[in-house]
């Protein structure tokens, strides 16, 4: 079956700062993700991976390039238009969980559900995640594993197109972060959701359909797995 | 040379401090809403307690400055040698005070005296003393309210005309009753003013009453020793002579009635000040606590360092100290400079006080700075201390959390989500929601007081017609002078008396009158007229043969008394004291008023049967000679307490009023800061997520916005009934009469209006800051 490019992404470029100061963090990223895909972006501190994960997210405008989802132009598109997209098609996994305090388990996961037109069932998220159990807990009365899996939810419920995850198991132990990694699985396999996933442990790269090496604001090389690792044999 | 171990080094500042400059930069309004209120605060409280203090001093020393009278009594004819003498061998020394009233040509009254130069000196206020016979020297109050200027002329109604050339003050007028009975005093209508002794010596001695004021050789000092003072000279000067009238000091009102008003005033405004300045204390808290929330990693940083508690809980003092005590200094100068001329002026609008000093008052420096500072140093410490009594862990982890024990609430599924997100906003901010409410009460009871006072003088204003007995009320003079053997030739003396005072007005119904005292030492002292109404009386309904007395609404009010239920009253003559049963209630708010039949009136104060003191008429009553109407109670008289306060009020009213919204508006605008920026990491998630900034604000706006107005309305509510019970103590212990608290519902109206609007424009300020948070909060370091 021939592969739909979902997302393509063209000669994007991205600096911070002004003159002496000026950081340029991507320098020409030519890129097409394809629908379903499980994309790993790998590359050390500062090699613009976040920023680039910021771009796709529309939370960050690129300076020159262009980016199109769903054959729909990101440049083109207001502030307004940016927050649809990010509504309709976006499901977000931070490092730092980002699950609104004030609001349970269950809230949280039913804002993502609120958010989207064709939502998947919560309960039924929550038991796949494990996290049935606590869902009338508060984010802070939960384990870092548990608060991930939580945010994990709230991205997932929406049956987003996109799911993008930035350093998703960079504040969690090893066993921890293996099972969050094997939920971000199970969500691409299950809900067909394409995965753009931000992290600097070479070792995730084995679980994705293509692994995107980023170095000081450029592509470097671009690894198809011709197999994917189960997350739960991974080891690192 | 390197510098190595063992050697010292000039000690380092603490390099935190550069953080202070810039912390204050970057959360400038919330520092300038403090610190405007806190000058608003300590400069009014220090400005009024300066002014206050001050005021109250320059009275005290000016009883000896002045020589203000012990007491004054009235004889029919003036005292000769022999009964001066007699009279001072009493402890007392005298002074002729006498008077001749006049009615000037613009309908008001004023007591015409010789200048003083020996007891109840005058005060120079403005221009020169009278020197010639057609000069006059007039109460400044007085001629204030009616438009005299110096150099102005005044006539009486007798055709005598005379140059204004002085504003003076009475030191035995500083408030202007007419007559001590009157429930409020009256400087529009009445005034006292000062001839040469040579110009007072020409009035005809007829029309002089010859009134003597005494001070005793050992002045009294407490009011219990004032009392039996009082009594005592009382009871040896009726030996001596007939006495007409007879008013110690201290019973005075003219001279009482502003001090007792200031010292009031006093105590009142040190408890408004301590009020608004905890809950300054209380903002300061909680923007505290939100540093500390705010600052976790730094603070955590800092501690892991090797920063010790003390020296963070220092750091996180120092701002708020640093604002509390700039602003105590400039509210302390303005106190001192424009809020105690202001607060001075608002007396100066009332009473007729002479000139005062500026007296530095410790006590005021104290309870406006040193105790609020410390307050503010107490609160702010202890919120500190507890906060970063978590561990550093905690800290670093940004996990600042009570409790992980602490359950949420549960929500019902059912509600869509976005309204649990709402309720869960204004959980998670109940603290915050609380100092509002806080907040409100104290703002809403200055608005409501400020809105509801003129409206309850107006109201009372408005009724009068329909809260009248009779459309007249005259009151005859009785011939007191009249030395009766025994009660018998007394009461027939009543009876010859009544025979003279017939009338052919058709509309005319006699009464007969009693006057007693009122005894009850929580309230003021007061004079409750009895009234004997006749049986099938036109203008009074009450059942005759019924047990126990009728008491008017105002009485009832006034004094809690209901029906069935007992009060007593004092006859200060006879030194007896009656008991009474509250058989009815009349519908009567003008007056502290009894009604009975008139023949248990008589028998019971042996007035004899069919004796009467007073008409009541529809029309007014022409045919009895006016030398025998002793007071005349028509709607004028009785709209003199609304008046005065009117005229006494008014602007303050509105100053209190503006107060109010100012400081509601601050509590707002700093509590509302705090919540939206304890919020924006939260918002900042929710914009990434996809949340339109509409639907953002609706989240937090509205269930701010209706915790805003719940706790406005709750507040309101919680103000009346504290208003109500506050206004029945206030009453009762400052005025005589009664006023009912007749608020309407326009005030509820204008109060939630104004109380939103000023809302309203802080929830658009921050309602635009809400859409404006970044999403990059949310964002690990951006690179």
């Amino acid at each position: 079956m021939e592969k739909q490019v979902f997302l393509e992404i063209r000669g994007v470029e991205k600096a911070f700062g002004q003159g002496e100061t000026r950081v340029n963090v991507l320098q020409g990223i030519d890129l097409a993700v394809y629908k379903g895909e499980f994309i790993v972006l790998l590359g050390p501190s500062g090699s613009g991976k976040s920023t680039l994960l910021n771009i796709i997210g529309g939370i960050d405008a690129p300076d020159a390039g262009e980016l199109t989802v769903g054959g729909s132009p990101l440049r083109q598109m207001n502030e307004k238009e940016l927050t649809e997209y990010r509504r309709r098609h976006l499901g977000y996994i931070f490092q730092q969980y980002n699950l609104v305090p004030n609001l349970t388990v269950r809230e949280n996961i039913e804002v993502g559900a609120y958010l989207s037109r064709d939502p998947l069932d919560v309960d039924e998220i929550m038991e796949v995640l494990g996290i049935r159990g606590q869902q009338h807990k508060l984010p802070n009365q939960l384990s870092g594993g548990q608060q991930q899996r939580c945010a994990i939810g709230r991205a997932v419920v929406k049956n987003p197109e996109i799911l993008l995850c930035d350093e998703p198991t960079g504040a969690l132990d090893y066993k921890t972060s293996k099972d969050i990694l094997g939920l971000i699985e199970k969500v691409n396999e299950r809900y067909g959701a394409t995965v753009v996933c931000v992290t600097h442990n070479d070792a995730v790269g084995h679980m994705a359909d293509r692994v995107i090496k980023l170095k000081d604001g450029r592509i470097r090389r671009i690894i198809e797995n011709e197999t994917r690792v189960k997350a739960a044999d991974l080891e690192w | 040379m390197v510098a190595g171990f063992g050697m010292k080094r000039k000690r380092q500042k603490n390099p935190l401090r550069r953080r202070l400059w810039r912390e204050l930069r970057s959360d400038i309004a919330k520092y300038i809403a403090v610190f405007f209120i806190m000058i608003l605060t300590i400069g009014l409280c220090s400005g009024y307690q300066v002014s206050g203090n001050s005021m109250v001093r320059s009275y005290y020393e000016g009883f000896e400055k002045y020589r203000i009278e012990d007491g004054h009594f009235r004889v029919r004819d003036v005292l000769n040698r022999q009964q001066k003498r007699e009279i001072e061998t009493l402890g007392v020394k005298l002074c002729e005070l006498f008077c001749v009233p006049r009615e000037l040509t613009n309908g008001t009254h004023i007591r015409i005296y010789a200048n003083r130069y020996d007891m109840d000196k005058l005060c120079l206020m403005k221009g020169a003393w009278p020197e010639q016979e057609n000069e006059i020297a007039l109460d400044r109050m007085y001629a204030n309210n009616n438009g005299i200027l110096i150099g102005d002329t005044i006539t009486t109604q007798k055709g005598e005309a005379y140059t204004v050339t002085a504003f003076v003050a009475f030191p035995d007028y500083s408030c202007l009753f007419e007559n001590n009975s009157d429930t409020m005093f009256d400087s529009v209508n009445f005034g006292v003013a000062a001839v040469t002794p040579a110009a007072f010596s020409a009035f005809p001695a007829e029309e002089t009453q010859h009134v003597y004021a005494w001070t005793y050789e050992n002045r009294p000092q407490t009011e219990a020793e004032k009392k039996n003072a009082g009594d005592a000279f009382f009871e040896d000067l009726k030996a001596a002579v007939h006495v007409e009238d007879y008013l110690p000091a201290y019973l005075n009102q003219a001279i009482t009635f502003t001090i007792d008003d200031m010292e009031d005033d006093n105590t009142m405004m040190t408890v408004l000040c301590y009020m608004l300045i905890a809950i300054i204390a209380f903002i300061f808290a909680v923007t505290s606590k939100n540093t500390i929330v705010r600052e976790a990693a730094v603070i955590g940083t800092l501690r892991a360092s090797g920063f010790s508690r003390g020296e963070i809980v220092r750091h996180y003092l120092s701002l708020p100290v640093a604002v509390s005590l700039v602003s105590s200094l400039v509210g302390n100068i303005l106190g001192y400079t424009v809020f105690k001329d202001f607060c001075a002026s608002m007396y100066y609008g009332s009473y007729s006080l002479f000139t005062y000093r500026t007296f530095w008052t410790p006590a005021a420096f104290l309870q406006t700075t040193v105790v609020p500072l410390l307050l503010m140093l107490a609160i702010n410490t202890g919120v500190l201390y507890g906060n970063l009594r978590k561990p550093v862990l905690g800290f670093l982890r940004g996990d600042l959390s009570a409790s992980r024990n602490r359950r949420a609430p549960r929500l019902p599924v059912r509600l869509p989500i976005l309204s649990r997100f709402r309720l869960r906003v204004v959980l998670s901010n109940v603290s915050s929601v609380a100092i509002i409410l806080v907040g409100a009460l104290f703002a809403n009871l200055l608005l409501m007081f400020g809105m509801a006072l003129p409206q309850v003088l107006d109201h009372y204003e408005a009724k009068l017609p329909e809260n009248m007995i009779a459309a007249y009320q005259y009151m005859l003079t009785v011939p007191l002078s009249e030395d009766y053997p025994n009660r018998f030739a007394e009461t027939l003396g009543m009876l010859s008396f009544a025979n003279e005072v017939t009338t052919e007005n058709e509309t005319a119904e006699p009464f007969s009158a009693y006057s007693l005292r009122s005894n009850d030492p929580k309230r003021v002292v007061e004079d409750v007229t009895l009234y004997g109404i006749r049986k099938g009386s036109r203008y009074v309904s009450i059942r005759h043969g019924a047990d126990g007395v009728y008491v008017s609404s105002a009485f009832a009010e006034k004094y809690g008394l209901a029906v069935g239920g007992g009060f007593t009253l004092y006859d200060p003559y006879e030194e007896t004291d009656y008991g009474f049963t509250v058989g009815g209630i009349y519908p009567y708010d003008a007056a502290v008023a009894v009604f009975m039949d008139q023949e248990k009136l008589n028998e019971t104060f042996g007035l004899g049967s069919g004796a009467f003191v007073g008409y009541f008429s529809e029309t007014p009553i022409t045919d009895i000679d006016e030398s025998l109407i002793g007071a005349v109670i028509d709607k004028d008289a009785l709209s003199k307490v609304s008046r005065q306060l009117k005229n006494t009020m008014g602007d303050l009213m509105y100053a209190v009023d503006a107060l109010a919204v100012v400081i509601f508006l601050i509590v707002v605008y700093l509590l509302l800061k705090l919540i939206i920026e304890k919020s924006a990491h939260t918002v900042s998630v929710m914009r990434i997520l996809g949340l339109r900034g509409k639907e953002i604000g609706r989240i937090y706006m509205i269930s701010l916005s209706a915790s805003v107005a719940v706790s406005f309305v709750l507040s309101i509510a919680i103000d009346y009934f504290f208003l109500k019970a506050l206004y029945k103590v206030m009453i009762g212990q400052m005025m005589k009469g009664w006023l009912p608290l007749d608020i309407g519902a326009d005030v509820f109206v204008k109060m939630i209006l104004l109380g939103l609007g000023a809302y309203a424009a802080v929830a658009l300020l921050e309602y635009r800051k809400i859409r404006r948070i970044p999403m990059d909060l949310a964002l690990k370091t951006v690179e």
